[in-house]
């Protein structure tokens, strides 16, 4: 590099290739990578899955598994500002290598439940990185471990250290697995989707510990993620990856405003926004992330590319290309000053249509309520968990009630029950059937049976969904022949929904493992659709899908509800995605819903504390704001034993005595919304999420 | 944990006693019973009994009573006095019977299984560490040759090589000269020159089954991120491979080990038989064959006591191993 460096990287990675073997066969997977990260900086690798981030996390501690080489470049290590060791040469069971693991580098793996092993005490697997790494005794290890839980506020953490890991709470999983990578101390701190697998409120707390480690002991930091807005909460520097390259990097308040690159535009446009204008279609970038095996010649994007040039994007790799300092990106359409030349963008508009009010309701939920009797063991009494308890709203034709809580707040026991996959305990759900309502909840299975058409649910991973069995024209006709009806119509209406969901009907004779994560959810969505039916529940349909091909799957879910005047309720804990579909938008907590309101008045001022301590927690890709928050601290309580009073006042912070004793009800508070609180915000109170747009 | 197991416990009686009838019934099913089939076989001989003379013999052996009462009695002896009956086909107590058997019979079980579980375990571990390997190869081979072949053609294939090579005659636990000695060194040393022909035949199709269940179960751990977490702490690959993988390998394993008493006394009965060893496994098989009632009933009442503390020893291992399940049962205490 020309530039003069005034200080040397802590890592510095340089044209890293990295190769799978499969049988007599080899994938690269990493294209030469190279990147920095500096002491006291956090450097950013993002992009969606299977671009090689994790790859490259393991790449550097040398724990890739047994089919993975590294092919050429090194990974320099620079210990103590003299000492430079290249990784990439060392042994990787040798014990050189050993040295460096847990001691210089350390890592925090994305699944802590996963990561940690449920056999072994958390304490046990905090202490042992010390006893391997020098001669500490067992008791200095657990005292030292006790403080590092202390110090990443783990609750009780003398207690704690006897713990399992299957006795903690997600975030404190979380907690102890940053407390096993940093008791070792080390200079870098590797974290791998470390906030993926936890709630908004939990993730915020998480991305706050880490940063406040992070400055208390000076360390570098390498974090991977496919979110943005984790990106711009947490880097200093960002490195866009694809398919196995870096396509784009800089500082991270120049990439997010001007990002060069057309794979970094089309991702940072595809994701709905919880403050900016709300789009009526996503941008998106067409197809998927193409499998190792199939990596293309010349630019690897080039086949999703709105700017490619055919006969020069697919002959070469782009090298990349010095834009400024520190600032690089690796694309054929930058002009000479280093800007994306215009391309057509597509992002046809659709017309809106907005549900008819007018009209009665299409399903009426009436306190319903879900109790689970959860036995115990021989002489125990069952504890009654009360999942839902006391829900109810409306569903017009043509409208999408959104629902978001936090995991355990009852969103999916809610979906499952007005379908009927569950008899509620108590309670109606009414739907409206030619002019009459009909209450679900009293009928017989068998005269129920005849309302499973109108009825449909999409799953959030439509692969456990699909008997692996089926070709995708069962999974379709399936509902179809249940329902009777004859060969040819089956075949038509199967081939009429294959084209609705954008798929060719050529497929149809496959099994859906053959498909891609969007497809498939294409698929699900396709089966809920054979029947024609009115009203779809959609269980966290996007959750699992990465954010280009959730923008795909979000715009196909808006034509059909402009085309067929479907009804969704739509469960989701991501509330960029929500207020991205929903007319209207339910906030559920412990089993109830606590406040309902039209989207755009909910994200603009909402009334309840919980709802906008959750507006709080959502990360969004824009740098200029990243100031203190207010965080939410503690846990969904447990549904067997709710507090009394309002369920939400132990973690409130405007409770009062009458919050402590009476429930507050779901009560209307003007311009259509409805809220169950004694103290609500009003709009005229600064929400520090919102910014003018 | 205590609490469970006396929870355990307290099930142990009815069990039994439903076994003890169960078993009862079964044996006095077949038509006739021990003096019809005693009768047969002095015919056989040329020696024709009078139905008075069986009639006596009945009543000398307790059998003229109906079934029922048959069963209290024997029940009633055995709680009492300790007495599991007379034994009509050995003419002797049936405790003695079995007596003389049962010490040899787990020294044999006992040796096998340790020898299996000794050789079978590391090399299911390597198999699975190196899969694919040469060394993988040859093991897997070795292993699916011992599922396949059946023990009682190995016993027979293994004593003809022996007789044809060295002309030995390799039945039984002992040779002649000391299967009625009183025990000496040269008794155990000859019991040690046979006992490795049953160790081995037995061996290499619970060997082969081993390999390949704990080789199946690592696999899947050796792709979980905590050994992947366990390598990046810096951990020696021997030990994080030992630590966290090989043990959450073992939970099905152990808790597959409910049966492994049960097959110390029952285990094996065909090879028993080819070999010639004198092990209950066989007197179970005879005493079946011959209705001699007391000493079949109280072979299986064994079998099922044996059965039910193995089913708690494999519950008990499993909680020592595995803290998910010892917390589980300390839940039910403390709501208890």
């Amino acid at each position: 590099m020309a530039e003069v460096l005034h200080d040397t990287p802590f890592l510095e990675v340089r044209d890293l290739h990295v190769s799978f073997t499969e049988g007599d066969r080899q994938f690269t997977a990493l294209d030469g990578v190279s990147f920095q990260v500096r002491r006291g900086r956090t450097l950013c690798l993002v992009g969606e899955s299977g671009c090689g981030k994790s790859l490259t996390a393991k790449a550097i501690l040398q724990v890739m598994g047994d089919n993975a080489r590294i092919g050429q470049g090194g990974i320099w290590l620079c210990r103590d500002g003299r000492e430079h060791i290249d990784i990439a040469a060392l042994d990787p069971r040798g014990s050189a290598i050993r040295s460096i693991r847990g001691n210089d580098i350390a890592m925090i793996y994305q699944e802590p439940m996963s990561a940690l092993s449920p056999l072994y005490t958390i304490g046990d697997q905090i202490s042992e990185v010390l006893r391997w790494h020098g001669n500490t005794s067992r008791s200095e290890a657990r005292e030292e471990a006790i403080a590092v839980l202390r110090a990443v506020g783990m609750p009780a953490p003398e207690k704690r250290f006897d713990a399992y890991s299957f006795e903690l709470s997600g975030g404190q999983r979380q907690r102890a697995m940053i407390a096993m990578a940093l008791v070792g101390r080390p200079q870098l701190l590797i974290a791998d989707e470390p906030t993926t697998a936890l709630d908004v409120t939990t993730q915020a707390v998480i991305l706050d510990l880490l940063r406040e480690r992070q400055q208390a002991q000076g360390m570098a930091m390498l974090f991977i993620t496919h979110d943005l807005g984790v990106v711009s909460e947490v880097a200093d520097d960002v490195a866009v990856m694809y398919m196995g390259r870096i396509v784009e990097s800089g500082p991270v308040a120049e990439v997010l405003s001007d990002p060069r690159h057309p794979y970094t535009r089309g991702l940072l446009a595809s994701r709905p926004s919880v403050t900016g204008r709300r789009r009526d279609r996503l941008e998106t970038i067409p197809g998927t992330v193409p499998h190792l095996h199939n990596r293309p010649s010349g630019c690897a994007f080039f086949a999703r590319c709105g700017h490619r040039r055919p006969g020069e994007c697919d002959r070469q790799a782009p090298p990349p290309r010095q834009l400024a300092q520190a600032r690089q990106a690796a694309c054929w359409a930058l002009d000479d000053e280093g800007h994306l030349q215009a391309a057509e963008t597509h992002a046809p508009a659709v017309v809106r249509r907005k549900p008819d009010y007018t009209c009665p309701p299409l399903l009426k939920v009436h306190g319903l309520k879900k109790h689970f009797l959860q036995s115990g063991g021989l002489f125990t009494k069952p504890r009654r968990v009360r999942s839902l308890d006391g829900v109810s709203f409306d569903i017009w034709p043509g409208e999408t009630l959104g629902l978001v809580g936090e995991s355990g707040c009852g969103k999916s026991t809610l979906g499952q029950t007005v379908i009927g996959l569950h008899k509620p305990s108590e309670g109606k759900v009414f739907l409206s059937n030619k002019g009459h309502d009909v209450d679900l909840a009293a009928l017989p299975p068998a005269a129920r049976r005849r309302h499973w058409r109108d009825i449909r649910m999409v799953f959030q991973d439509p692969n456990g969904s699909f008997n692996p069995r089926l070709t995708v024209y069962d999974i379709l006709a399936e509902v179809l022949s249940v329902a009777g009806e004859s060969r040819p119509a089956i075949a038509s209406r199967v081939h009429e929904v294959m084209r609705m969901v954008g798929l060719d009907t050529a497929y149809l004779d496959r099994h859906a493992h053959a498909f891609s994560g969007g497809q498939r959810q294409r698929i699900g969505i396709a089966r809920a659709l054979a029947s024609r039916p009115r009203l779809i529940i959609a269980d966290e349909p996007v959750s699992a899908l990465d954010v280009s091909v959730q923008a795909q799957i979000l715009n196909l879910l808006r034509d059909l509800q402009a085309e067929l005047g479907l009804s969704y309720l739509f469960i989701s804990h991501d509330l960029s995605v929500v207020r991205h579909i929903s007319d209207r938008v339910a906030v559920m907590y412990a089993g109830q819903v606590v406040e309902l309101a039209p989207t755009e008045e909910l994200f603009s001022a909402p009334r309840h504390p919980y709802t906008r301590a959750l507006l709080n927690s959502v990360l969004e890709p824009t740098v200029a704001r990243r100031t203190e928050r207010q965080r939410l601290v503690g846990s969904v309580p447990d549904p067997a034993a709710f507090p009394e009073g309002c369920r939400f006042h132990p973690r409130c912070s405007l409770a009062s005595d009458e919050c402590r004793r009476t429930p507050p009800p779901l009560a209307a508070s003007g311009s259509g919304r409805d809220v169950a609180c004694f103290h609500p915000l009003h709009a005229a109170e600064p929400v520090r999420l919102l910014e003018p747009a | 944990m205590l609490r469970f197991i006396l929870q355990r416990l307290l099930w142990v009686p009815p069990t039994l006693i439903a076994i003890s009838v169960v078993a009862f019934a079964i044996i006095n099913l077949p038509p006739g019973d021990y003096v019809d089939r005693y009768a047969l076989q002095a015919a056989a001989q040329g020696d024709v009994m009078t139905e008075a003379q069986k009639e006596a013999l009945r009543i000398t052996y307790g059998l003229d009573a109906p079934i029922p009462v048959q069963y209290v009695r024997w029940m009633s002896d055995m709680v009492l006095h300790g007495n599991f009956g007379w034994s009509f086909q050995h003419s002797r107590p049936v405790a003695e019977v079995i007596g003389e058997r049962l010490g040899l019979t787990a020294i044999l079980s006992i040796v096998t299984l340790t020898v299996t579980w000794m050789i079978a375990i590391p090399i299911g571990i390597y198999s699975a560490v190196r899969r694919y390997s040469i060394a993988d190869y040859v093991f897997t081979s070795l292993g699916f040759f011992g599922l396949a072949l059946p023990n009682f053609l190995l016993a027979l294939a293994l004593m003809y090589a022996l007789f044809v090579f060295t002309g030995q005659s390799v039945g039984g636990l002992f040779s002649s000269q000391y299967a009625d000695a009183p025990w000496s060194l040269g008794k155990v040393l000859d019991l040690l020159a046979h006992l490795w022909i049953p160790i081995l035949v037995l061996g290499i199709s619970g060997m082969a089954s081993i390999i390949r269940t704990i080789r199946a179960n690592l696999l899947d751990e050796l792709r979980a991120p905590y050994l992947s977490a366990a390598r990046a702490k810096g951990l020696p690959e021997t030990w994080a491979l030992l630590k966290y993988p090989v043990r959450h390998a073992m939970n099905p394993f152990v808790s597959g080990l409910n049966d492994v008493f049960v097959h110390i006394i029952s285990g094996e009965t065909i090879v028993a038989i080819v070999l010639g060893l004198e092990t209950t496994g066989p007197l179970l098989f005879d005493a079946l064959r011959n209705q001699d009632m007391f000493l079949a009933a109280t072979l299986i009442m064994f079998l099922g006591i044996l059965g039910m503390i193995g089913t708690l020893f494999s519950d008990v291992l499993l909680a020592w191993l595995d803290p998910r399940i010892r917390r589980q049962f300390t839940l039910v205490e403390r709501r208890g």
